[in-house]
């Protein structure tokens, strides 16, 4: 082998390189969980932790989706109840999902966490709806061939600001 | 904040939950022994503490931790709690003199004291300063406003407010004339 074909072999090897590179960021990771029967999804870097058997302590002149404070590390966590918020109806659970946001400690009652999955960017549809549940909703990812919808938690923080202004 | 101040608190007890109040609002506290009962359409002042020949008026606590707080008694509301009113802020001391007391019309009103009807199951205590957390985010700024200043949770399980008394009377809580879906 001589220079020119060793050059020529590490620049094919390098290109490989890339091509692999390129297909990891055409994953995205996300944390499948379940709120009563129903499957959600939440990119993985919004999640810090998951959180079983917390006593929640009443919170006054609040939304009834929050459903109170959790102790996390001695933390005062505001727990948002997405069942209440979209069904009317509260979700019996003690597990929650600790958000990591950034300024602010909010977590989500939920059923239990189901999977962390990779999706290829392929299996990332936008939402065409602009109805009034639907803004609670980033985006949809195909999880053997099931459509799963994943919050936008920015849209649920502002619906209770507006809300605590009222 | 150094790391042993301590906040001098009276903790009133609950079923679930506790409540701290600053005694720095709190003068004094007394058992509840003349009250004179009043139609009011206020839903936690319908009584004056006698004292001598002045009336002070006295604000049911006890009530309106209950409702609002969605919290059982562990004691008897037989306690009440007086403040000085000249310990208030000016915006506190000024909505009393000019926007509340002058429509009571009652001449033996004393103007310098308010009073509270709490729990009996109360103590004084000291708190870490550091062990009571401000409230988070977007609900840290409205719960201030209506006089929750912060948390404490406790080692064992529970957790306690710390309110703030002024708040509660300037943000017109305690003179609510109908109960609001909370």
């Amino acid at each position: 082998m001589n220079n020119q074909e060793i050059i020529r072999a590490l620049k094919e090897k390098a290109s490989k390189g890339d091509g692999k590179k390129q297909a990891q960021e055409n994953y995205k990771k996300y944390v499948v969980f379940n709120l009563s029967g129903k499957s959600f999804a939440l990119p993985a870097e919004e999640v810090k932790e998951i959180s079983f058997d917390n006593a929640l302590y009443y919170i006054p002149f609040v939304p009834p989706y929050v459903r109170g404070y959790a102790n996390r590390h001695g933390q005062p966590y505001t727990v948002l109840d997405l069942k209440m918020l979209f069904d009317n109806e509260p979700l019996d659970s003690a597990t929650l999902l600790v958000l990591n946001i950034q300024n602010d400690q909010e977590c989500l009652l939920i059923t239990d966490v189901d999977e962390i999955i990779k999706v290829p960017e392929k299996d990332i549809h936008t939402l065409a709806s602009a109805d009034d549940i639907s803004r609670y909703f980033l985006e949809s990812v195909t999880v053997k061939e099931k459509e799963i919808f994943v919050l936008n938690i920015a849209t649920i923080l502002e619906r209770l600001e507006r809300d605590l202004e009222r | 904040m150094n790391d042993k101040e301590t906040l001098k608190v009276l903790t009133l007890h609950y079923q679930g939950l506790d409540f701290l109040l600053n005694r720095e609002q709190c003068s004094t506290s007394l058992y509840i022994s003349e009250v004179r009962r009043v139609s009011s359409r206020h839903l936690y002042l319908k009584e004056f503490l006698v004292s001598r020949d002045k009336l002070i008026l006295l604000f049911n606590l006890d009530s309106f931790l209950q409702e609002t707080f969605r919290v059982k008694s562990r004691g008897n509301p037989l306690l009440a709690l007086l403040s000085e009113t000249d310990s208030f802020n000016p915006d506190t001391r000024d909505f009393l003199e000019r926007g509340f007391f002058p429509y009571l019309k009652i001449p033996s009103l004393h103007s310098g004291l308010l009073a509270f009807r709490i729990t009996s199951a109360t103590e004084i205590s000291e708190v870490p300063l550091r062990e009571i957390r401000p409230q988070p985010g977007i609900l840290g700024g409205s719960l201030e406003k209506r006089g929750l200043l912060g948390v404490r949770f406790l080692a064992g399980g529970g957790m306690q407010y710390l309110l703030d008394l002024e708040v509660l009377i300037r943000g017109r809580l305690l003179l609510e004339k109908e109960k609001k879906d909370i």
